[in-house]
């Protein structure tokens, strides 16, 4: 319900309550008012009837006086011939008082009655001619006529109609009362006269008060009441019916409930529109404007400086609204802020992305989506807090880097670069406006991991990992953008790291099968996906001397993936340890079977990833292995790829020496292609190094041929093997013959085969060159 | 306020003494009727005697009973009387008895009359009782109910004599009863009649008083009346023969009016003589015509023009006469009960 209807609500009541409360008492002061004033009327009525039963009586006393000292009566009286009497006197006394009678008179009688209680004369002026005296006036006359009084006078009451009724007594022959009134000549004079007047003003006054006029012989006292005695035995009195009072008072009562109605009804719009006005006006337009905050349309409510409670609550509101805005606002940035660099957040990033695209779907954007390698290595390494450490260094220094670059070329705000979670970071370039930009930064944000990434004088052996995609160029929209850099960042990963890369649809799809590959991995069963393919080595007798085993995956949804294709997703996801235990088991099983076909001296090579270095499971497992197998150690080689970080090689070395001291030699695998040195390479304690394919065909071509017994010859004065891989042709193999290599492996010796594949012998061509 | 309705009467009274008091010559003073006595045959009597004659005049049998019956001197010598009053006034005194010889020419005077008017009366006139008509408003009325019942166009129109006897007459004729009846019912219903009719009623006045001083004169189309009364009428509308007289179907009363000399008169002797002078056959002859009534004198009847013999107006036919009653006393009780049915009846006229 709305204030103002509430007001209107709880004020009508009260207002109602006031001005009924008011009017009851104007009322009941009316009332008496009236009741005084209509009590002083009646009273005047009252003495009005007095007045006219007077008058009747004076001229009934005055008409009897007449017809006394007249000759009528007399006449009459003394008329001896009835039949004169009757036609000239009765005549003439009925004349009398038929002219006598005032205007529209009513009933009236003239009778004489003698003493033997016959009736003399009787005339009324009814206009009944037939009716004879009332028993009731014959028996007054002849009461009064044997009390001895000379005269009576009543009124009496036959329904609605007062009659005066005065009886003389006469002498009929002096007219006057008699001396003697048992004397034969005594007469009983009696007149009846309607008081019509007196008749009409009682009906009128009890028309008027819708009540009775009570005739009798004494007046009750009652509240509203007037009495009059119109004669010593008859009192008129008149009460007033409250009901009278009420028909008075009812259009006094109409008026004052209209007054109510107008004044309540005045008062209620009155009060309602200066609360509206005062009151409810200030707290919705508090209430607009907050409904304005909400929306965004208004920063704050107006902070208002009026003294009342209304501009407080405006005030608190102001206050409050500012503190929480304040609070909000610190949430939000938290809430886009990584709080580990304070540095934008995903969601911030994602954010900014798409306002980026709606704001101007024309845009340029470019997206660096960075990856850095090897964190979870250092994490795992050297601690969370190392890890932390390296994160926050990374992102202080990229965002000096970008904010150097920017201050020379663009604006800040065109470069927003984020932290996406753990090792992620992304970087979005608006409004690119030359092609080579993007490329530059994630160049210049590798540079900073050459030779690895140093944070407080400790270098983590971490790189960087970038892939860019364009917008529109290379996506329609945010999350495509997203997932394309992604999937560019998986190429240059895959590429061997530390590098970017430059999004394209080729590279779209083989990131996608890198995280088809990843996901894959995940989840698969290595007993049914997995298996063991050996590769033959043979000495420089042409003999077989080793065997490596080689995992193969042939996945029913991917088909056959090589190797080189999953370890290292494998290695950075973590789950080479796993693989690195199932292919060492499962080689360790073939082992036996080897043997019998090679002869008993045959040396199984195993693969471990480089990373198992970093296992302190690693020496367990080993050991587990053996355990499992009875195999002896001194028929394994363990090859690791050479992918050894200057800076840890003293771990390693350890780690390497306990191995050997198992039992294991050392194999440094795909020796030539990656960026250890040769002198480095040396001084670790391992037992043999394996030419990589490409290496073994860049040192066997014509150019760089006396390099390979100088390199063989250094490996041999450190008591190093030397096992060519990726032989394809003879002349290679002649060649690694004559600089002095020891083991031979490739296509033209024996392709890897599964165990119950491998032939039996080494082809004669081959055996052949060797023994030439 | 009084109604006294002698106003015509008083005049003719103060018009009397005045003259009286300025003539010291001999006079005889009449109480009469209006227009009751030939001009004519006063003047002879005046140029025959030199006794001057002056008359007060009356219009109801109750006035003039009312007059004559107080104990006051009213210096009257002649009063014209009905039969019925005129052996009670001779009873009580009012008036003499007649010798029959000091009046000669009471030969001329027809038993029926003589005795009707008793040995206290001289008959004057006589007459019926019915209808006055304006021939030129309304066409002769048949019955007494064409006056008590009247047709739309008279309501209002109608005057009825205000008299204990006469104004009974037509109810209880159109009732076919006995006028002067004493029984009650019968006079009930005849009051029932008169009730009725009461709202109809233009005036109560004897009509010639009425047509002299009401400003309604003009109203009266038709009224109860005496015969004679249609002559005075006429001659008031100045010879404009317009007004008549019938005797309704149901028969009329035949009315007589008796001379009579006061017992009061000092002049008795005159008063005989001036009876005796009207009933010389010429005179009565000539007051007859004059007056447009009948007179009693049979000796005057070969006096009379044959227009006048043959106007069935003033001689009703036999057929009339056999239909018609004569008045005849009745019991105070009933004059009582009588005059308060006219009193009831005026009342609701008045009322109305």
């Amino acid at each position: 319900m709305r204030l103002n209807k509430r007001a209107g609500l709880l004020m009508l009541p009260v207002i109602l309550a006031a001005y009924i409360t008011a009017a009851i008492s104007v009322f009941q002061l009316q009332r008496k008012t009236v009741e005084k004033a209509e009590l002083s009327q009646l009273s005047h009525n009252m003495a009005e009837l007095k007045t006219i039963h007077d008058n009747h009586s004076r001229f009934a006393s005055n008409y009897l006086f007449t017809l006394l000292k007249g000759n009528v009566l007399k006449g009459y009286l003394n008329e001896q011939n009835d039949y004169l009497r009757a036609r000239t006197l009765g005549i003439s006394l009925e004349e009398a008082l038929y002219g006598l009678l005032p205007d529209q008179s009513g009933f009236a009688s003239i009778t004489l009655i003698q003493p033997n209680r016959q009736v003399m004369f009787y005339y009324e002026n009814s206009e009944d001619p037939f009716a004879d005296i009332s028993p009731e006036h014959k028996s007054i006359a002849i009461q009064t006529l044997s009390s001895g009084q000379s005269r009576n006078q009543k009124l009496i009451l036959n329904q609605d109609n007062a009659l005066l009724l005065y009886t003389l007594i006469i002498d009929r022959e002096t007219m006057l009362q008699p001396v003697d009134f048992s004397a034969p000549g005594t007469l009983a004079l009696q007149m009846a006269l309607e008081a019509v007047e007196l008749n009409s003003r009682i009906s009128a006054i009890e028309k008027r008060y819708m009540a009775r006029v009570d005739i009798s012989a004494s007046a009750p006292e009652r509240p509203f009441s007037h009495a009059v005695a119109l004669t010593p035995e008859i009192t008129v009195s008149m009460t007033i019916p409250k009901a009278y009072f009420d028909s008075l008072l009812q259009p006094f009562k109409q008026q004052l409930m209209l007054a109510i109605t107008g004044l309540s009804a005045a008062t209620l719009l009155m009060l309602s529109l200066l609360i509206r006005r005062f009151i409810t006006q200030p707290i919705a337009k508090l209430d607009q404007q907050l409904a304005a905050v909400m929306e965004k349309r208004l920063d704050n409510i107006a902070n208002s400086e009026g003294d009342d409670e209304i501009s407080h609550l405006a005030g608190s509101f102001h206050k409050l609204y500012q503190r929480l805005s304040d609070a909000h606002e610190i949430t939000r940035r938290l809430s886009l802020t990584d709080s580990l660099t304070t540095l934008p957040n995903r969601s911030s990033f994602t954010q900014q992305l798409t306002a980026a695209l709606e704001s101007n779907p024309q845009a340029q954007l470019a997206l660096l989506f960075i990856d850095l390698d090897n964190f979870k290595f250092v994490n795992d390494r050297f601690g969370h807090e190392a890890g932390d450490s390296l994160l926050r260094s990374f992102a202080h220094r990229t965002q000096s880097l970008l904010r150097h670059r920017d201050s020379d070329e663009r604006s800040p705000d065109d470069i927003f670069f984020s932290r996406l979670s753990g090792d992620e970071f992304a970087i979005l370039i608006r409004n690119i406006r030359q092609p080579q930009t993007a490329p530059e930064i994630a160049r210049r944000i590798i540079e900073q991991f050459d030779n690895g990434f140093k944070v407080e004088r400790i270098k983590y052996p971490v790189s960087a990992s970038i892939g860019i995609a364009l917008y529109p160029r290379d996506a329609g929209n945010a999350s495509q953008l997203i997932s394309n850099a992604d999937a560019a960042m998986y190429q240059a990963k895959s590429e061997g790291k530390n590098r970017y890369s430059i999004y394209s649809e080729k590279l779209t799809q083989k990131a996608r099968q890198l995280k088809e590959i990843e996901q894959q991995l995940r989840s698969i069963v290595f007993d049914q996906e997995f298996h063991l393919v050996f590769m033959p080595t043979l000495n420089r007798d042409a003999e077989v001397s080793h065997c490596e085993a080689l995992l193969r995956w042939n996945s029913p949804s991917l088909g056959n993936v090589p190797p080189d294709l999953f370890i290292p997703i494998a290695e950075s996801t973590g789950s080479f340890a796993h693989i690195d235990k199932w292919v060492l088991n499962q080689a360790l099983a073939a082992y036996p079977s080897l043997q019998r076909r090679f002869g008993e001296q045959l040396t199984l090579s195993i693969n471990l990833s480089a990373a198992e270095l970093e296992n302190p499971q690693l020496e367990q497992m080993l050991l587990d292995a053996l355990a499992r197998h009875p195999v002896d150690s001194r028929h394994i080689e363990l090859e690791i790829t050479e992918t050894f970080n200057a800076h840890h090689s003293s771990r390693h070395i350890a780690v390497l020496n306990r191995i050997r001291a198992i039992g294991f030699s050392i194999v440094i695998d795909d020796f030539g292609t990656g960026y250890t040195s040769m002198l480095q390479m040396v001084e670790y304690p391992v037992d043999k190094i394996k030419l990589d394919k490409t290496f073994t065909g860049m040192l066997t071509q014509p150019r760089q041929r006396k390099l390979l017994k100088p390199i063989i010859d250094l490996c041999h004065s450190q008591q190093i093997c030397v096992t060519a891989e990726g032989i394809e042709t003879r002349q290679q193999q002649q060649l690694l013959m004559e600089a002095g290599c020891d083991y031979f492996q490739g296509y033209l010796i024996c392709k890897p085969e599964r165990l119950e594949r491998l032939p039996q012998e080494i082809p004669d061509s081959v055996v052949r060159v060797l023994s030439v | 306020m009084f109604r006294l309705c002698f106003s015509p009467l008083l005049t003719a009274v103060t018009a009397g003494l005045l003259s009286s008091g300025l003539c010291a010559a001999e006079t005889l003073r009449i109480l009469n009727w209006e227009e009751y006595l030939s001009d004519e045959v006063i003047a002879l009597w005046q140029q025959e005697t030199g006794v001057r004659i002056e008359q007060v005049y009356f219009d109801s049998d109750e006035i003039r009973d009312q007059i004559l019956n107080t104990s006051q001197k009213i210096n009257f010598d002649l009063a014209i009387m009905d039969q019925l009053i005129t052996p009670q006034f001779g009873n009580k005194g009012t008036i003499v008895e007649i010798p029959p010889e000091r009046i000669p020419n009471l030969s001329h005077i027809g038993d029926e009359h003589r005795n009707a008017c008793s040995r206290y009366g001289v008959p004057y006139a006589w007459g019926m009782v019915g209808i006055i008509y304006r021939s030129d408003k309304v066409t002769r009325p048949e019955s007494w109910n064409d006056l008590l019942t009247p047709a739309a166009e008279l309501q209002g129109h109608i005057s009825m004599l205000y008299d204990y006897l006469d104004t009974l007459i037509p109810p209880l004729q159109a009732m076919d009863q006995d006028f002067m009846t004493e029984d009650r019912e019968t006079l009930k219903q005849a009051f029932e009649i008169l009730k009725k009719q009461a709202p109809s009623l233009l005036t109560l006045q004897y009509p010639i008083s009425f047509m002299r001083n009401s400003p309604q004169a003009e109203q009266l189309y038709m009224g109860m009346a005496y015969s004679g009364d249609q002559y005075v009428l006429n001659e008031m509308s100045d010879g404009d023969e317009r007004w008549k007289f019938t005797v309704p179907g149901e028969g009329g009363a035949i009315w007589r009016d008796c001379l009579t000399v006061m017992a009061e008169s000092d002049n008795k002797a005159q008063a005989l003589a001036f009876i005796d002078f009207l009933n010389r056959p010429h005179i009565a002859a000539m007051n007859a015509e004059s007056l447009y009534v009948a007179p009693v004198n049979h000796s005057a009847l070969t006096e009379l023009s044959s227009d006048f013999l043959n106007d069935t107006e003033v001689f009703p036919g036999a057929e009339v006469l056999a239909k018609s009653q004569n008045y005849r006393p009745i019991s105070s009780e009933s004059v009582t009960l009588r005059k308060r049915i006219t009193g009831a009846m005026r009342k609701l006229y008045e009322a109305k």
